[in-house]
């Protein structure tokens, strides 16, 4: 055993040196021992003594780690707060889903926000068409009251007149008499319609003149005249409610015209603040209108380019579009319909509703004007009471009675007082009614002057299209009136178009004058004959 | 490390921070993708009780804290002694298991 002991000794030791190995082992020599140990084929575990006493006998010393160990230090505490709620804050460092979901919220709330205001701007615009009935409303209230008493004194004025004939069944003849105030109240509510115009006492009468033509004009500018009142009522200005009934009389006036500038206007103050979309849908319907026109100055543009010769023919197809449109509106001046129904065809359908209002106002109008009437005839009936007076004359014969026949006398009387009753009060009834249905008929009658006088506006525009078209402008006058209402502006831009159609065609005259070439006034031999001119001449020009 | 860790019955605080270095350099075990697990059982038996994921901030990860915190039930175990083994799994995937335990003694609560 020691001999061999020995032997491995030595190997080992023999290894040691080999290996630089002294005394103390570190944790690389270590692997060398293990490798020394293999290569010295010491594998059992009896080789593990024998190494052992190969230590002992070297005074070899060894000492064998764990490489790079993990070593804890535990303390005890609360080292997180809310550790829950740090497990989902981990949660959502992962996932930052809440966070996203915050902002999402924010989001949330911001395009709530944007809906808001779409929604304030929807509401604006509702506001603006309800607008427009509760300040038709309005002055309506305004109105009556204020006419509600000029009512009165007029019924005044026939209790008045009835108490003179009657002179004692005054009593009985307000009672009668009432019965045509009650169905004259009722167009007195009208009248104060008319008054709407804002409370204006002055302005009252011709508020009565302009609705009746404001209802004309309407049906033409339906759309526009709708705009127009639900703007000034979205301007929310009480005071500005006097300056709208202005502007409804001067629209009354040259309705064509001043419907649209008039739109344009209103649709500038509401553009102050109010929904923005309301000024815009009015400047669409001018600009349907208008685009329309381009249209068909668009062809004559296209004409000039092409050569001077060919603009003029289509010129000419142009007038014939004109002359066509003359023929249908010469027939159709009352056709002015027609020309409403194009500017109903620039697409406000909210514009019809319009159309109601301006009914409205035409009862208005004629309200008043039937309650005048009434007025009159109850008036001349009084007179005819007067006669019934006379009957007194019967008195004369009870005067041969005794005092008992006086009695019998205010019997007479008051017979002769209902008579003359039932004759005034049919016939003021009747009166009325006829009048307001006529009423009616004239407003209509108005609306059709008032497109007339439309056209003759638009005859403008025909002369922007013209440039040569005297002749169809002449005749476009009345046609044009309708478009010209939205197509003035447009006009002034076909009359830019044809300016550079003008301009190109010139460029290209400019070219074809600049000819070059020579002149040869000798045929006396060939030209190359002689060095230079000897029989006549030659000259180049350019 | 502490000698042992004093608990009643259904507590569930406070907490356990362990702080783990490497024990060559002493510099910080980086837990970034890694995890440290508490696996705990009664003194002397076998049997895993419990197995319970330290919390290990990943904003702090390479500092090598992680952090114990108890849930509900994990100590309401029998008054008697407890141990736990670390068991930390790196991002890599090795994992090494603390060799010193956590001792641990839970009395009865009175209510």
């Amino acid at each position: 055993m020691k001999l061999r002991y020995a032997v491995k000794i030595a190997a080992v030791r023999a290894v040691y040196t080999q290996l630089g190995v002294t005394t103390q082992t570190s944790v690389s020599e270590t692997a060398a021992i293990k490798a020394a140990y293999t290569q010295l084929g010491i594998t059992k575990q009896t080789s593990v003594s024998a190494t052992a006493g190969i230590f002992r006998a070297q005074r070899l010393g060894a000492s064998i780690q764990t490489l790079n160990r993990i070593v804890a230090s535990v303390q005890e505490g609360n080292f997180m707060l809310f550790a829950a709620l740090f497990d989902t804050f981990y949660i959502r460092d992962g996932a930052g889903a809440s966070d996203a979901a915050v902002f999402n919220f924010f989001k949330t709330l911001t395009d709530d926000a944007g809906v808001a205001e779409e929604a304030t701007n929807s509401f604006m615009k509702a506001l603006a068409h309800t607008a427009t009935l509760g300040d038709e409303i309005d002055f309506f209230a305004f109105g009556k009251s204020f006419q509600n008493t000029s009512a009165v004194a007029e019924a005044y004025a026939a209790h008045i007149q009835k108490t003179l004939s009657d002179g004692f069944s005054v009593a009985e003849d307000a009672a009668s008499l009432r019965p045509h105030k009650s169905l004259f109240e009722a167009p007195a509510a009208a009248d104060e319609i008319n008054n709407f115009g804002v409370g204006k006492a002055s302005a009252d009468a011709p508020l009565a003149l302009d609705a009746h033509s404001v209802s004309s004009g309407k049906l033409l500018t339906n759309t526009s005249a709708a705009a127009d009142e639900i703007n000034n009522f979205d301007v929310g200005k009480a005071s500005a409610d006097a300056p709208l009934a202005l502007d409804a009389h001067a629209v009354s006036s040259s309705k064509p015209l001043t419907n649209t500038s008039a739109a344009a206007d209103e649709i500038n103050t509401f553009g102050v603040g109010k929904a923005s979309a309301d000024a815009p849908l009015a400047l669409d319907a001018h600009a349907v209108s208008s685009g329309k026109l381009l249209t068909n100055t668009s062809a004559a543009a296209d004409a000039p380019s092409k050569e001077p010769g060919k603009v003029l023919n289509d010129i000419v197809t142009e007038v014939d579009d004109q002359t066509i449109l003359f023929t249908m509106k010469a027939p159709d001046n009352p056709v002015g319909a027609v020309d409403g129904v194009n500017m109903k065809g620039v697409g406000k359908s909210a514009e019809d509703f319009a159309v109601s209002l301006d009914q409205a106002a035409r009862s208005f109008g004629k309200d008043v004007q039937d309650i005048f009437a009434a007025v009159d005839e109850i008036n001349s009936f009084s007179t005819s009471k007067q006669i019934v007076d006379s009957i007194f004359v019967t008195d004369d014969v009870d005067g041969a009675a005794s005092i008992l026949d006086d009695q019998e006398m205010q019997f007479v009387k008051q017979h002769t007082d209902v008579v003359g009753f039932s004759d005034l009060i049919h016939i003021g009834l009747v009166f009325t009614r006829e009048f307001i249905d006529t009423g009616v008929s004239l407003d209509s009658v108005a609306f059709a002057a008032a497109k007339a006088l439309a056209d003759g506006y638009t005859v403008t525009d025909v002369i922007n299209v013209l440039t040569g078209k005297h002749f169809s402008d002449i005749f476009s006058a009345s046609e044009t009136l309708t478009k010209a209402v939205s197509a003035a502006r447009i006009d002034s831009a076909l009359l830019g178009d044809a300016h550079a159609a003008a301009s190109s065609k010139v460029l290209f005259d400019t070219p074809l004058l600049a000819d070059a070439g020579s002149l040869r006034s000798q045929g006396y031999c060939d030209f190359a004959y002689f060095a230079e001119d000897y029989v006549g001449a030659s000259r180049t020009f350019t | 490390m502490a000698s042992t860790f004093k608990y009643v019955q259904g507590d569930t605080g406070p907490q356990i921070k362990v702080a783990l270095t490497e024990e060559d350099s002493g510099n910080a075990v980086d837990l970034s993708g890694g995890t440290a697990t508490l696996h705990f059982r009664a003194a002397g038996e076998s049997q895993v009780l419990f197995s319970r994921s330290l919390y290990v901030n990943p904003d702090t990860a390479t500092n090598g804290e992680a952090v114990l915190q108890w849930a509900v039930g994990d100590l309401d175990q029998e008054a008697g002694a407890y141990e736990g083994e670390i068991e930390v799994v790196r991002s890599t995937g090795l994992r090494e298991t603390l060799y010193d335990k956590l001792k641990f003694k839970i009395r009865e609560d009175f209510a």
